[in-house]
């Protein structure tokens, strides 16, 4: 993990690392990228990711020398809590439905319910894979017919023709 | 030298940050018919706090609460104050923009180390709330871009000179309005601030946090206040003639928010993210829409 950690903050400082293969390839296909070791130039603006991860680095130190400069803190439990500390099985929650990510999206379908009145998605789909069914069906009907198969070959081959004809 | 600007720069950002908090609770205790605390009042809170003992469940809330603090005075020196930059970038609107969100998310890591149940619907609203103004700010850069054709904070706001006719608050209002209710969500004030809600969920993101980690997540504050306003101001006002009318135009913008926080109520967050993907988003289309049309 830390190598890998270490390759993605690698490639995220110098972009150059993965974007100058690309960039010597991508004029072959119609397209073309302004990329040195450090910095990427797009239409509207250039970047210098090295700067940028330095100034973070930066700053990061600088928390960090606030941070020791602060007074020491005591390392407690995560469920010594200051408030709301009651077990929530009292309300038959568990821990997981407090999650932050739990519904997480709950606000959004709520939103988007009235839109969305009388509309499922899995009726929509039932109804499309149903209808795929039934074509699917017919298909295989229409080749086990006397002569199907001679006309479906024949289909092909017409298919192809035009295809090197064209 | 640039080590020095960038001091100086990263100094400015949590100290009128502060400032301006302060001012800020002065106007809303004044609208609220209260005396209220002086205006240094936010700078003894922080010494206060960085001079107390604290709690941590782990060590995740020590590097989130550093990590988000350090992302968003990152940003801090990539946005012009007043046209300068400590060193030679630009002010590329799109790296702020991706640095900003490490404030947010550093903040959701430190506070899910804790098992209170509080703190983890706090960042589960303001992470729901993000996704709220983030989608119409990023379709007013792409009205900039549209326009001006860059997204270096330092050329659209010289892009702007010639007077307040010039302005892009005055040539784009549509965008300008609805960077204006992304700007209130940003700053968390009502009627976007669910994810603290006080009276309900006991501050959310800050109820476990005490000495120096309540005391970083007042600087983050502090910090994202000079961001967001600084970001408004060069985007729609011109950016600043000199150091003073940057600092007018951001106070003023901010204390703007702060008198509409004095006399809103609170919205739930479904409300405030359909208002801000509704109203908001529709505005930053309509401003879309005319300036590719124009």
């Amino acid at each position: 993990m830390i190598i890998l950690m270490l390759a993605v903050y690698a490639v995220g400082t110098f972009p150059g690392l993965v974007l100058k293969p690309l960039q010597a390839a991508l004029p072959g296909a119609g397209s073309a990228l302004n990329v040195d070791l450090f910095s990427i130039a797009g239409v509207t603006s250039r970047v210098n990711l090295t700067v940028v991860s330095l100034v973070f680095l930066a700053s990061f130190l600088g928390v960090l020398l606030l941070y020791v400069i602060g007074k020491s803190r005591k390392k407690v439990t995560p469920l010594d809590t200051y408030t709301a500390g009651e077990a929530p099985e009292d309300w038959n929650m568990t821990p997981e439905q407090y999650h932050y990510a739990y519904r997480f999206y709950e606000p959004f379908e709520k939103m988007t319910a009235p839109f969305l009145d009388g509309f499922s998605f899995e009726r929509w789909f039932g109804h499309i894979s149903r209808n795929l069914a039934r074509l699917s069906g017919s298909a295989g009907r229409w080749l086990a017919l006397p002569g199907g198969l001679l006309l479906a070959a024949a289909a092909l081959a017409g298919l192809l023709l035009w295809g090197v004809l064209r | 030298m640039i080590v020095l600007k960038s001091l100086l720069a990263a100094l400015a950002a949590p100290f009128f940050g502060l400032l301006f908090m302060g001012i800020g609770r002065k106007l809303t205790a004044r609208l609220q018919r209260r005396y209220g605390a002086p205006f240094w009042q936010s700078y003894i809170d922080v010494i206060k706090c960085f001079s107390r003992h604290s709690t941590s469940h782990h060590y995740i809330m020590d590097l989130g609460s550093m990590m988000g603090l350090a992302g968003l005075v990152a940003a801090a020196l990539f946005v012009p104050i007043a046209g300068w930059l400590p060193f030679a970038s630009g002010g590329p609107l799109i790296v702020v923009l991706y640095l900003m969100p490490i404030g947010y998310l550093g903040m959701a890591m430190g506070v899910s180390a804790s098992g209170n149940p509080l703190a983890a619907i706090g960042i589960s609203r303001a992470l729901t709330l993000m996704v709220g103004y983030e989608v119409p700010f990023a379709v007013i850069m792409l009205s900039m871009i549209a326009r001006f054709g860059s997204t270096s904070l330092v050329a659209l706001a010289a892009a702007q000179e010639g007077g307040v006719a010039a302005w892009n608050m005055v040539t784009m209002p549509f965008g300008f309005v609805a960077a204006l209710f992304a700007l209130q969500a940003m700053l968390a004030e009502k009627p976007f601030d669910a994810m603290i809600a006080p009276a309900e969920i006991a501050s959310g993101p800050m109820v476990e946090l005490g000495g120096k980690f309540l005391g970083m997540a007042f600087l983050q504050h502090a910090v994202a206040i000079f961001i967001e306003t600084g970001l408004v101001a060069n985007l729609f006002l011109g950016g600043g003639a000199n150091l003073w009318a940057y600092l007018l135009k951001i106070l003023g913008l901010y204390l703007f928010t702060i008198a509409v926080n004095g006399v809103y109520a609170r919205y739930r967050i479904e409300q405030a993210t359909r208002f801000l993907w509704l109203s908001a988003g529709g505005l930053s289309l309509i401003q879309l829409a005319v300036t590719l049309v124009s």
